[in-house]
């Protein structure tokens, strides 16, 4: 390989100033900056639109998540039932569609543009029942896996049951 | 919610030290957590963009980073590092999971006018630099992460070696070495890549 020279060290030297001088303006686009605040407004107020008075305490706030998680689940479990129950006097379904998975609505619901994360657990199909869910991999699977979808202010929105 | 904060409030933030507004951040104050935002973002942004080549990627990292400040503000110790510190080791560790799950390193993006952006009005000279910087970012981006996270730190973010081995985890010798090795590999890449430029003119002006 060539070996380096001393005009290679000048105009590194130069390219560098000059790359500085064009990066020196550049900074995040401003949209950027409305989502990390209202992530910031939707961490710090999560329960204002339910009515619900905010606390910091980590572990009331866990368990009301868990309390609006379990909620949601019987919610739509309930609704689920109703909506089964009104099909029937209305006409016969369709032959349904062969799916993967199911989702199940909890909580809020996924505000637009909203970063969600997906958290894969593994949970007891006995568990799964105890919720009123019910996996088609039956009581004899170890277990099943469960994605939760988790909005940014760390409370789920909804979750996915493999079938 | 609007994306309001308050002017007053923010101007008498805007004078406090990092480790206050990390602590007024970690009790719940906006103003602070958008003071820090202000003033720390455009260089998290730098080094991400430097880093990844990409502009969409450095824009996923300073998000990433502030949700963890917002998160993590009260586990921050200022005796161990400086914000800065604290910041370039989120983003890095950010950037480096983002280029993982690539499994490559992101193309320069096209069109972008920053990477472009000069200041001289004679054209010609305008081309010629804006194709030597474009070149350079791109042997940047061509460089292995240890030895692009310490010149991009170094040598384009100003970051004083001390800080950038509390960044990075080790030790000042090794930020030494790393450094020269990164910018030895970085003139071979520039210098193969003027002449690849080269012998392209020569081809075209041959046919």
């Amino acid at each position: 390989m060539k070996p380096l020279e001393a005009s290679d060290d000048e105009k590194l030297t130069d390219l560098f100033e000059r790359l500085r001088e064009d990066e020196a303006e550049v900074e995040a686009p401003a949209h950027v900056r409305s989502a990390v605040l209202a992530a910031w407004d939707a961490r710090r107020d999560p329960y204002v639109v339910s009515g619900l008075s905010r606390t910091d305490n980590n572990k009331t706030g866990f368990w009301r998540g868990a309390a609006a998680l379990a909620a949601g689940v019987v919610l739509a479990v309930a609704l689920t039932r109703l909506g089964g129950e009104l099909q029937m006097g209305i006409a016969p379904p369709a032959a349904p569609q062969a799916s993967s998975a199911t989702l199940h609505l909890v909580g809020e619901p996924i505000a637009e543009g909203e970063a969600v994360r997906v958290v894969r657990v593994s949970m007891a199909p006995a568990m799964l029942a105890s919720l009123g869910i019910r996996s088609t991999a039956g009581d004899l699977a170890e277990s099943v896996d469960v994605d939760v979808i988790v909005g940014e202010d760390g409370v789920a929105r909804a979750i996915r049951v493999g079938m | 919610m609007p994306d309001l904060v308050n002017p007053l409030a923010a101007d008498t933030v805007a004078q406090d030290s990092d480790q206050e507004l990390m602590r007024q951040t970690a009790a719940g104050d906006r103003n602070a957590f958008a003071a820090l935002y202000q003033r720390h973002s455009p260089s998290v942004y730098r080094f991400a963009r430097l880093m990844t080549g990409s502009g969409t990627a450095a824009e996923d990292v300073v998000q990433e980073v502030f949700m963890v400040v917002m998160r993590d503000a009260s586990r921050f110790d200022s005796g161990r590092a400086s914000l800065s510190s604290y910041l370039y080791g989120i983003a890095r560790h950010h950037t480096r999971r983002r280029l993982l799950r690539q499994r490559r390193f992101v193309t320069l993006e096209a069109g972008d006018p920053l990477h472009d952006a000069t200041t001289d009005t004679d054209p010609a000279t305008d081309a010629v630099r804006a194709s030597e910087l474009r070149r350079l970012r791109r042997a940047i981006v061509g460089l292995p992460s240890r030895y692009r996270e310490v010149l991009v730190l170094c040598d384009l973010q100003d970051v004083s070696y001390a800080d950038a081995a509390s960044t990075l985890g080790c030790a000042l010798g090794t930020i030494r070495s790393r450094l020269h090795r990164a910018r030895e590999l970085l003139k071979t890449k520039m210098r193969r890549a003027e002449q690849s430029t080269s012998v392209q003119r020569s081809i075209r002006c041959a046919v």
